[in-house]
């Protein structure tokens, strides 16, 4: 019910800069200022296991929601800043994150310059995954896309190289190289997979990621093919089960290397990503004088495929098929049961939209296993008491409003 | 009557080749004719390639050769909107409005200024500079330069 309130109010409050769209850009001494906005509210059910850390299976609300503000000081400069809150499940729980705020220097139209708090360039839709209105679907593809990992792979606080390169007849390149470090969300899935296998942080969760994306708008009209490649390191501290015992995580290997592509021809649009994602580290108990080491990790491939047609202006479908598959290595603690190496996910959408800052999308989800619940993609045995299913219905409603 | 026959064919064949010229000649310029691109005085020369006008208008080109700032206008809505942006972007108007707001969204860029009518294009053009939009082919463009898309 506190859901339900939440999302009535925030999507209310949401309505009134809606509707005065053009009361949002102003000028300070000379500089123009734009204020923009987004709030999104949802409700998903589900047949037999609870998902994404909601009581799905009994239909629970959630929803998100953004405000950024952003002026060209300078031809070449630009500063901005967006702040974000979420509440679904046990994700986020309202807490206001600060999504990115950074400066953007563009020296040239082939390299530029972002230092602050910047969104993290992986794949298709990685920095736009929360923007709910910019896609066709209710919920994205989460084999790519946990919802419950936003926090660590969203942004990073550091800087990125980019910039846009004509190469002729042979369309576009655009390029962004970035480092910097991963936030800790005591409210993200990152902490609610350590959780699940009787983790007790006694840390905070460090890390850093590096990599770079790259895309070519090819000669063909309407085609569009990346790559993305980021490393990752992390670490942390943490009791495990009743025992007192300390034990320390550290990465060694987290490597995701993406290809994905774009094809738009009028009012279809197709899209596909396959994912490389490789996990290794080292988990060291301190007993003194004799620490054990355990070397745990995981090969994960995921991806989708996907196609959507806008019918007309307020009606667009679309189907995707996400594909997600861990195979665990050293495991620090067995997983057994049915459907705990992949997720096989099934959808199809409509989306409305009735206005030009209003969309309203009705999903079906049909989901094969479960995954591993180390791995945060939406399955956790915290939600699940009753032991999880192979198989997920779910029917999610959603809508958006954003100016 | 062999020779005959190849030589009717031979006319046919040019006929053809003549009918699909001239068909081209209609209908290119026609989707063309409805849609002038505008400049301010600051803006140099008098053409713009299709490839610069369309990283101009996805903002991934953002001054021009001399190094100038350049900063695209767009209509709101309408007929000239839906062909411009079908002829020299390549994208649908809403999927050129879901790009400009993936943008905004991830503090890669501002929305970039619209209005609703020509005249309002053809007056913010004007008195800004590196400003450059796209009217009716109809609509006075008075005070700015107009630019051959070639």
């Amino acid at each position: 019910m506190k859901g339900l309130v939440t999302t009535v109010a925030l999507l209310a409050g949401c309505l009134v800069p809606s509707l005065l769209h053009g009361q949002v850009n102003f000028n300070v001494a000379g500089s123009q200022i734009q204020i923009h906005g987004y709030l999104s509210g949802g409700w998903a059910y589900s047949s037999d296991n609870n998902y994404l850390t909601m009581n799905t299976s009994r239909g629970s609300f959630f929803t998100e929601g953004g405000l950024n503000a952003s002026a060209q000081v300078t031809d070449r400069l630009r500063v901005g800043a967006q702040v974000y809150d979420r509440y679904i499940g046990d994700l986020g729980k309202g807490k206001v994150y600060l999504d990115w705020a950074f400066a953007d220097y563009r020296l040239r139209d082939w390299i530029g310059f972002r230092a602050g708090k910047v969104k993290t360039p992986l794949g298709l839709f990685n920095d736009t995954q929360d923007q709910e209105f910019l896609h066709t679907w209710a919920l994205l593809p989460q084999a790519t896309y946990p919802a419950d990992l936003r926090s660590v792979n969203i942004a990073h606080a550091g800087g990125s190289v980019y910039g846009n390169i004509s190469i002729n007849r042979g369309g576009t390149l655009s390029y962004e190289a970035f480092a910097g470090s991963v936030s800790d969300d005591p409210r993200g899935g990152y902490r609610y997979g350590i959780q699940a296998q009787g983790g007790k942080l006694t840390s905070g969760i460090t890390g850093r990621v590096a990599g770079f994306d790259l895309r070519w708008n090819s000669p063909i009209p309407g085609l569009m093919l990346g790559t993305s490649l980021a490393y990752k390191h992390g670490s942390f501290q943490s009791t495990l089960g009743a025992s007192p015992r300390l034990f320390s995580y550290s990465t060694t290997l987290d490597r995701n290397l993406v290809f994905y592509g774009e094809y738009t021809r009028g009012n279809f649009r197709a899209e596909a990503e396959y994912r490389d994602h490789t996990r290794r580290a080292e988990v060291t108990a301190e007993i003194p004088g004799r620490p054990v080491v355990r070397k745990p990790g995981s090969d994960e491939p995921a991806g989708f495929i996907s196609g959507a047609y806008r019918l007309s202006k307020w009606m667009e479908v679309g189907s995707y098929y996400s594909h997600y598959h861990v195979t665990l290595i050293n495991p620090v603690v067995p997983v057994t049961g049915p459907g705990r190496d992949h997720i096989h996910d099934r959808v199809v959408t409509v989306r409305f939209d009735p206005a030009h800052f209003w969309d309203l999308k009705i999903e079906g989800h049909f989901m094969d296993g479960v995954g591993s619940p180390a791995q945060a993609h939406g399955f956790y045995p915290q939600n699940n008491p009753q032991g999880l299913q192979r198989t997920t219905r779910m029917l999610v409603v959603r809508t958006g409003w954003y100016f | 009557m062999t020779a005959a026959r190849n030589g009717r064919a031979k006319r046919h064949r040019k006929l053809a080749w003549k009918l699909f010229g001239l068909l081209l000649c209609v209908s290119l310029p026609s989707t063309a004719a409805n849609v002038k691109v505008i400049a301010n005085l600051s803006v140099k020369g008098s053409q713009v390639s299709p490839a610069n006008l369309k990283s101009i208008f996805l903002k991934t080109k953002t001054s021009l050769n001399d190094g100038s700032h350049v900063e695209p206008v767009l209509l709101k809505s309408g007929a000239a909107h839906e062909a411009f942006v079908k002829q020299y972007v390549g994208k649908t108007t809403a999927g050129l409005e879901t790009y400009y707001r993936s943008r905004v969204f991830t503090g890669k860029g501002l929305m970039p200024q619209r209005f609703a009518s020509d005249a309002e294009v053809v007056e913010y053009v004007r008195k800004t500079k590196g400003a450059i939009g796209y009217v009716t082919a109809e609509a006075s463009a008075e005070g700015v330069r107009i630019l051959e898309v070639k």
